[in-house]
């Protein structure tokens, strides 16, 4: 049994580009003008994993005190 | 109409597709119906993870877009294949002839094409959602594909040429004024269960996370042979799906 509600068959026509808004074109400007400052993303990408890491160390660190804690325990 | 999701990341290799193939399935599982289409269009592989032959393509998605074939004759209907028990799953694949992968290459695809693709679908399968897996990068057709859908989520490793890319996107996407979300994809395990995690990458690209997924050893072994969560369904990837899943149909709408 087909699945298919509607039996009109579709077909997309690609003359549309002629009747198309100008996103490609504003895509295309905004990548040509973009100025990207690499120097600061980079050091904010540094600042956010260096971050991360201590935040993994601090668990880290969290964790190994517990485990410790719990030897003393038992 | 459909709600269309553009599937993106900013380095190949980050589980796109992957993450594509089982989220649709995940959303069917829901009851929805769901589309999806292959717009990697210069490395094709949706169709290996779904297990569709070429020959089992009437047309492919590239004929669509040259208006040589209809929707109907590019669609594949994945529902009792892959034996879903409720829901719709359909495919749009993409060709794998050099030289029809050349012809879309040069001549880019209509702007119209994402609008006019989730409509039709929308009126001929009902479905509830479009899912278009992009190539990846930050190049003019697959920004196009983001900003033509109505939500971009972004697949991103947690490596320093990932992140940085990602945030590169997100600063341009924002010109744009984008809905974006991100997922989190081969998070090690020893990171992926911290909150911390969570509010960092959020601060950093001022775009919301909705999933976290820690690298599985079993979906690599999986080989893209079939969706792995039909597979492995109380895999802690599966769940993992589900919670993206879950977050999409109560929270996003067109």
């Amino acid at each position: 049994m087909s699945s298919k509600v509607n039996k009109k068959k579709h077909y997309f026509s690609p003359s549309a580009r002629s009747k198309e808004s100008d996103l490609r074109a504003r895509i295309s400007k905004a990548l040509m003008s973009v100025q990207t400052d690499m120097g600061n993303i980079e050091s904010k990408v540094s600042a956010f994993e260096k971050r991360l890491e201590e935040i993994l160390s601090r668990l880290d660190d969290l964790e190994s005190r517990l485990k410790k804690l719990e030897d003393l325990l038992d | 109409m459909a709600i269309s999701f553009s599937v993106h990341s900013y380095r190949g290799g980050t589980g796109k597709s992957t993450t594509t193939a089982n989220l649709a399935v995940m959303l069917a599982l829901y009851g929805k119906s769901v589309a999806t289409i292959d717009l990697d269009l210069t490395s094709p592989g949706l169709h290996v993870i779904y297990q569709v032959n070429q020959s089992q393509m009437r047309a492919t998605l590239n004929d669509y877009i040259f208006g040589k074939a209809a929707l109907e004759d590019a669609v594949v209907d994945l529902t009792n294949q892959l034996g879903l028990p409720r829901g719709k799953l359909y495919f749009l694949g993409a060709s794998m002839k050099p030289e029809e992968i050349a012809k879309l290459m040069r001549e880019g695809y209509s702007e119209s094409f994402f609008k006019e693709v989730t409509k039709q679908l929308s009126e001929a399968y009902n479905v509830d959602y479009v899912i278009f897996d992009t190539h990846p990068g930050l190049i003019e057709d697959t920004l196009l594909a983001i900003l033509s859908s109505d939500i971009s989520l972004m697949l991103m490793r947690m490596d320093k040429q990932d992140i940085t890319g990602t945030y590169v996107t997100a600063q341009v996407l924002s010109k744009f004024g984008k809905t974006s979300y991100v997922v989190l994809n081969m998070v090690p395990p020893e990171m992926a269960d911290k909150p911390e995690l969570i509010t960092e990458v959020s601060k950093l690209l001022n775009v919301s996370v909705i999933g976290v997924i820690p690298f599985y050893p079993e979906i690599l072994q999986h080989r893209s042979r079939g969706v792995f969560i039909l597979r492995h369904p109380r895999h802690p990837y599966s769940r993992r799906i589900k919670e993206i899943a879950d977050f999409i149909i109560k929270n996003l709408r067109g």
